[in-house]
């Protein structure tokens, strides 16, 4: 048995395979890595579907983003019918942050389209907080923004979030399985040509509590999630795209209408008008009974999607802003 | 600034490491002193700068008074008890504004119907921590068991980063001697080489194995709304494992430290899940809170020196103080007052005079501590009770997967569904499970393992393995320690 003949010897040995162990395991994630086990996969697919149809669009469109609240909350098939102008709901997961959505949205927008934004509380909240969900898609499918938009240390904690097993995992089964052609059928079989997911009915984890979400501290703070929506506000000013924000659906709970939480809103409302951002009906109005979701606070079930949608068309047929930009968008067509 | 964080472990420790001994190394002890409470003050502030105050309040408050007690010889014993009791009430109350001021106000409110509202203060990090440690100060000057030491040493002595936050809790007489002591100024290999590898043991088990029951606990104690048998007896397991792999994992993080300053602080953990008795379990277990309730109250009271019935009372009472300094709240004053009836009945067994299997102790310590364990997570009764009627009265529901193998226990009313489905992945919480008991009652725990090192190959694979391993698995989540609560 090798016995290192001084503990000087193994502290040297030590301070030299430490950092050697991390430059392989980090260029292994980097060169190796691919997610095909978690989400990246469905985010992947629903990506290049989505995007597919708003670009088959050649007039001009409504596109809805956010995280999943929106994939089953307002439906375009239905936003499209009601003001005949053509509708993609291009939502599709929260843990891919305000800023990588919005950034993404970019490539499908053009001049005179319209963008409404029903963000979950967690995208306005955001801080800065690393999503493991982003990390692993970047990673495996969009590498050019991993190395644009990060700096050396960002990139270093981004690949440091790939555990070995995960890693282990990709580099046994390959990228490119049968399974995985499987898989993205799958992932598209609820989905309608307008990226609207339907059929989802009541679910076993209703009996599940759902907390209020988390406010920011505090609650004033201009959160990272609000900042990629004044930038993002700005490069539609730039290039002349009609946004408005909204709020998500989310379970009715009586917290929210305590004083802390109607300060936040309150902030909220106050944050975008004094940044010129158009917004769209009330949190309050978004909320609805636990019964219409089924595993978290902001899916709804298929009755509870009718719902959102009738008020949310409603909403959007009270406000004037959204009536005169539509009434132009329709002229234009 | 948290012991997994990387600005910790990358920056902090290795430049304060440098520094420290570089200044000792030029024959600058008082700078490298200096050094060490200023690094300690930032590491302190790093969580909220407008705590730092609080603690320089305090650290020199109970210099002053520990001073003068220690000097007040030839003092009337009256005027020094009078000074010593000031000198608590001040500490405690203290801690008591800032830690119990809503619990009492929303008890008044909930005893009298009224509205007085709630102070909704942070609780300074530590603070539990630092008065206790400076009660028993003030305690040992006042029985004249402290020498006069001057403000530099006694800030070293309460704020070490190493064990600044959550302990151990440590006397000035084991410290002191050895920040003095010229032989730990200089860089030794043998420790640094035993500190790293007790800090990447502890860093693993923290970050890779107590992290891993967190989403299980979580998901039981505060998502589900109902827990089937199953589900509830792995989310108490889930938590019992998480509590210890998490305090213990963070306790061999700060000897690790300290003794790559060669300083060695006093063990904490010393495998509490193989105790065979209750009174066993609290040797093992916060062996420095354990030392301090001992010391500082049980004793105090009386101890065992008053005939049984007062013994069973002071008993009773250190363990309900035990309670009320792990938090504000009821569930963790029952939880305290649990611990104390077992003490109890522990004590009064032992006056039978029989002999328990060890089997059966050991499974009787254990599910007592484990039961215990959900009212000190639970943060409702509601909670508890959800978690304590599931264990003892929840549906027997197997995964379904088993349906075919097991279908004749169908017969005695098993049902085949999600299993522990609500909580987490079936398969990774049977694992974890098993490997956790595995872990905690097979191996030699981390002290036995330190005690033994030798920089050997295994050794040295062990710890870049581990260390590096945690590392990327820590990197970008922010896990706090449990204990930071308390």
């Amino acid at each position: 048995m090798g016995i290192m003949k001084s503990t000087k010897k193994f502290n040297l040995a030590l301070l030299i395979a430490i950092p050697l162990i991390f430059a392989g395991y980090f260029l292994s994630v980097y060169y190796f890595y691919f997610d095909n086990k978690n989400d990246s996969l469905s985010v992947e697919t629903y990506f290049d579907y989505k995007e597919a149809l708003a670009d088959s669009i050649e007039t001009n469109k409504i596109l809805f983003t956010s995280g999943s609240n929106n994939f089953l909350g307002i439906r375009a098939y239905q936003v499209e019918d009601a003001f005949n102008v053509p509708s993609v709901n291009m939502a599709i997961h929260a843990g891919l942050r305000a800023e990588y959505i919005l950034d993404r949205l970019k490539k499908s927008l053009k001049r005179g389209d319209m963008a409404i934004l029903p963000f979950e509380y967690s995208n306005f909240g955001y801080t800065g907080e690393p999503s493991i969900t982003l990390n692993k898609y970047l990673i495996s499918y969009d590498k050019e923004y991993l190395n644009s938009h990060y700096d050396p240390i960002d990139r270093l904690k981004i690949l440091s979030s790939i555990s070995v097993l995960d890693l282990a995992h990709s580099i046994v089964v390959g990228t490119d399985t049968k399974e995985v052609a499987e898989k993205k059928v799958d992932y598209l079989k609820n989905i309608n040509s307008k990226g609207d997911m339907l059929n989802m009915h009541e679910h076993d984890s209703l009996k599940t509590k759902k907390t209020p979400f988390k406010l920011p501290a505090p609650i004033t703070l201009e959160t990272k999630g609000l900042m990629a929506i004044k930038e993002f506000s700005s490069y539609c000013k730039e290039n002349g795209i009609h946004l408005f924000v909204t709020f998500p659906n989310l379970i009715k709970e009586k917290a929210y209408s305590t004083e802390k939480y109607q300060s936040y809103f309150n902030f909220l409302s106050s944050y975008f008008k004094k940044n010129k951002i158009a917004v769209i009906g009330t949190p309050e109005g978004a909320m609805y009974p636990k019964s219409l979701f089924f595993d978290s606070e902001y899916h709804l079930i298929s009755k509870g999607s009718d719902i959102r949608t009738a008020d949310f068309i409603k909403t959007m047929r009270q406000n004037k802003a959204v009536i005169s930009t539509i009434t132009a968008m329709r002229t234009a067509q | 600034m948290l012991f997994n964080s990387y600005i910790f472990i990358f920056i902090f420790l290795p430049v304060v490491l440098f520094a420290y001994f570089f200044l000792n190394y030029k024959k600058l002890t008082s700078s490298a002193k200096v050094l060490l409470v200023v690094a300690s003050l930032f590491y302190y502030s790093w969580w909220n700068v407008l705590y730092l105050p609080l603690i320089l309040v305090s650290m020199f408050f109970n210099y002053y008074i520990g001073n003068q007690l220690s000097k007040e010889k030839n003092t009337k014993r009256n005027s020094k008890k009078s000074l010593l009791t000031f000198g608590v009430v001040c500490n405690l109350s203290l801690l008591g504004y800032f830690k119990y001021a809503d619990f009492f106000i929303s008890n008044i409110n909930s005893v009298f119907d009224s509205a007085i509202p709630l102070l909704e203060l942070a609780l300074p990090l530590a603070i539990s921590f630092f008065t206790f440690q400076q009660i028993a100060y003030l305690v040992d000057s006042y029985r004249g068991e402290t020498k006069e030491y001057d403000f530099l040493n006694y800030s070293l002595f309460v704020t070490f980063f190493p064990q600044l936050i959550a302990g151990p809790i440590v006397h000035h007489k084991e410290m002191m001697p050895q920040f003095a002591n010229s032989e730990n100024k200089n860089f030794s290999h043998d420790n640094f080489a035993a500190g790293f590898y007790l800090f990447s043991l502890g860093l693993f088990k923290k970050v890779v194995i107590a992290d891993s029951f967190a989403p299980w606990a979580n998901a039981g104690f505060d998502v589900a709304e109902t827990l089937n048998l199953l589900e509830a007896w792995a989310t108490s397991l889930s938590w019992t494992f998480q509590l210890y792999f998490d305090f213990s994992g963070y306790t061999d993080m700060a000897l690790g430290i300290a003794l790559l300053f060669n300083i060695r602080l006093p063990l904490n953990f010393n495998s509490p899940y193989k105790a065979l008795s209750i009174q066993d379990f609290w040797r093992r277990w916060h062996m420095t809170l354990s030392r301090f309730l001992r010391d500082y109250i049980y004793i105090p009271l009386g101890g065992n020196r008053n005939g049984e019935f007062k013994t069973l009372n002071n008993l009773m009472i250190t363990f309900i103080v035990g309670g009320i300094w792990h938090g504000a709240g009821w569930t963790f004053i029952f939880w305290g007052f649990l611990h104390g009836i077992a003490l109890v009945i522990h004590r009064l067994w032992g006056k039978l005079g029989i002999k328990m299997n060890n089997i059966l102790a050991w499974f009787l310590t254990f599910n007592f501590a484990n039961i215990a364990w959900v009212f000190f997570r639970a943060t409702s009764w509601e909670d508890a009770i959800k978690v304590l009627k599931g264990m003892f009265s929840g549906a027997i529901e197997l995964p379904a997967a088993l349906a075919n193998k097991l279908s004749f226990l169908s017969d005695y009313g098993v049902e085949f569904g999600s299993g522990l489905q609500k909580i987490g992945p079936n398969s990774e919480i049977i694992i974890g499970l098993i490997l956790a008991f595995v872990i905690a009652l097979a191996l030699n725990n981390t002290n036995e393992l330190v005690e033994k090192f030798k920089p050997k190959w295994y050794n040295f694979a062990i710890v870049a393995v581990f260390f590096v391993y945690a590392v990327v698995a820590f990197l970008t989540v922010k896990s706090e320690f449990l204990y930071f609560d308390f």
